[in-house]
């Protein structure tokens, strides 16, 4: 089972602490009390077992130069003798303690197995950044997929920004809160607010060369190592594209609900002459507009063509969207006269690059047919109501006078 | 205050199929495809060519993605996949393998928004396919080596 984001932040907790005080350091480090602990134990169990042979091998050694010094051969066999004995007695104790600093140094391994295992499988991205902002070689996979980072280890954050954000405004925020996040006298908790990498655009170029626009969320706290030069900084980034997505949408759809009543209003309002006309004219346009991107192009003079031909069928359209007026057709039709001109500015141009265009012609001409729709109702509404008011009325002049009685 | 229109999802979607169709080339066949200029099915639905591989999506918008490649295309790229097997069937599981590259890179990319149903494959003798009411499908010719195929993506509401 994969770890979920709450024993995340269990693991995250190991790490955080202000990087003042002896007593919090120890008590909030990085790494992790298991993989820390465990590796310490290996190396004092490791020195205790050096000391613990050499100990007796050099008194035995130094006491059997003595002998030989002042009383000959037969006195340094002597000695010898009482040295294997208690090397003899040694011996158990040796074994012991090779035993168990064995069994911490499985412990330890065990540990980074599961620290990798726990970092290999976090759908988070995880990542240390040292005092000098450089990434440490510790990290999840998620955070180099998140990133498209190959190899994070020993490079500059604010570089590896830079190459993913849009502007550099965000880019010296999130420099200065790093910087901020280090002094001793910040709040961690007061200052949180102000990351400006708590949602973030962010731009990949893949393979091809395209570029595909991501929403990152990044969250920094400050961790405390073992020795003053471990500290540093624990981050998270998570993807949170798909929920920026649905939250722009609903936003989208809510719009769309409040320009329904201004469209209605709109098409009461207007002549009703004039209206068939401008969708008439509308949708001979996209039409059009389709067909010219419909049709074959080889080259970029003749994708640039298609642009500009397309261009000129929206640009009449707005023209005429602008006069009547329509705002919500020309809002649309500004939103498409964009994108069409941003493509314009360009040098090369690929296939993908018409997908904004289409997707809004296709979003004009779904607009187009809600207008034409509303509009028949209405003018359906008001022949019954005509109708209805012409009944009324013959209804009125059939209706004899009332009789009066004569006065005599 | 008028607020900017800008339908992202739309295009973040249609992105997503046309990447996963490229995906494929590049790595099953290892020979790039390009993607063509996109366009609207508008008076007709979009033609199919011999082998389609179709997706059928379900949720916040319902809707089909058709993946859609002539009998010639689809032998080369066996061919190009060191296979020799060129047989109706066989050419029905390589346009059902795109389909379900489609739909396994739609699964894992809209899994809150969208459930997406098992692939199947059609050829030219079957029915025509019935595309959501309304809803005017967007044709995505898919260019390789000399061949045409077409990625045709039809979301409704």
């Amino acid at each position: 089972m994969k770890p979920q984001p709450q024993d995340w932040n269990a693991l995250a907790d190991l790490g955080s602490a202000s990087a003042t005080g002896s007593a919090r350091r120890s008590e909030r480090s990085w790494p992790p009390a298991g993989t820390g602990a465990a590796s310490g134990a290996v190396a004092a169990a490791a020195a205790a077992h050096r000391t613990l042979l050499a100990m007796p091998l050099a008194a035995i050694a130094l006491f059997g130069c003595g002998l030989l010094a002042a009383h000959g051969g037969a006195a340094l066999r002597g000695a010898l003798a009482g040295g294997a004995v208690v090397l003899a007695l040694l011996l158990p104790l040796t074994l012991y303690a090779q035993r168990q600093a064995r069994e911490r140094i499985n412990d330890a391994a065990a540990a980074r197995r599961q620290l990798a295992n726990i970092l290999g499988s976090l759908h988070e991205g995880l990542f240390l950044i040292g005092r000098d902002l450089r990434l440490s070689a510790t990290g999840s996979a998620s955070m180099r997929e998140m990133l498209r980072l190959g190899t994070p280890a020993g490079r500059r954050f604010e570089d590896v920004l830079r190459a993913l954000l849009l502007d550099e405004e965000t880019l010296a925020a999130a420099v200065t809160f790093l910087q901020l996040l280090w002094a001793d006298q910040a709040d961690e908790q007061a200052i949180e607010p102000l990351n400006p990498l708590s949602q973030v655009e962010v731009s990949f170029t893949n393979s091809r060369g395209a570029s595909e626009r991501r929403f990152l969320s990044f969250s920094f706290r400050r961790v405390a190592g073992s020795r003053p030069t471990d500290d540093g900084i624990l981050g998270m980034v998570t993807d949170v594209t798909e929920r920026v997505l649905l939250v722009r949408e609903l936003e989208q759809a809510q719009a769309d609900a409040d320009s329904q009543a201004d469209l209605l209003l709109e098409l009461v309002r207007a002549d009703p002459v004039a209206l068939v006309a401008f969708l008439d004219d509308a949708d001979d346009a996209f039409r059009k507009s389709n067909a010219i991107l419909s049709a074959s192009a080889i080259g970029q003079p003749q994708l640039h063509r298609k642009l500009m031909g397309v261009l000129q069928q929206m640009d009449a359209i707005t023209a005429e969207a602008q006069a009547l007026p329509f705002a919500s057709f020309t809002q649309r039709l500004l939103g498409i006269d964009t994108v069409l001109s941003g493509l314009c500015a360009r040098t090369s141009l690929i296939g993908n690059d018409f997908l904004p265009a289409v997707v809004r012609l296709d979003e004009l001409m779904s607009h187009a047919a809600t207008m034409r729709s509303i509009h028949q109702h209405i003018v359906l509404l008001r022949a019954a109501s005509a109708a209805l008011a012409a009944l009324d009325e013959r209804a009125a002049s059939r209706t004899p006078a009332p009789v009066t009685p004569a006065v005599t | 205050m008028s607020r900017e229109y800008r339908p992202v999802s739309s295009e973040y979607q249609l992105g997503v199929f046309v990447d996963s169709v490229m995906h494929y080339f590049e790595n099953a066949v290892q020979q790039p495809a390009a993607c063509g200029i996109p366009h609207l099915a508008v008076r007709a639905s979009p033609q199919l060519a011999d082998y389609t591989g179709v997706v059928r999506i379900c949720g916040q918008r319902d809707g089909m993605v058709v993946f859609t490649a002539p009998r010639s295309m689809l032998c080369v790229m066996l061919m190009c996949m060191q296979d020799t097997d060129l047989s109706h069937e066989h050419l029905c599981e390589l346009v059902g393998k795109i389909a379900d590259t489609l739909s396994g890179d739609a699964e894992r990319i809209f899994r809150f928004q969208y459930s997406i149903s098992v692939r199947s494959t059609v050829n030219e003798r079957d029915a025509p396919l019935v595309y959501p009411p309304h809803a005017r499908p967007i044709v995505i010719p898919i260019a390789w080596r000399s061949y045409q195929a077409r990625l045709v993506v039809c979301l409704a509401g």
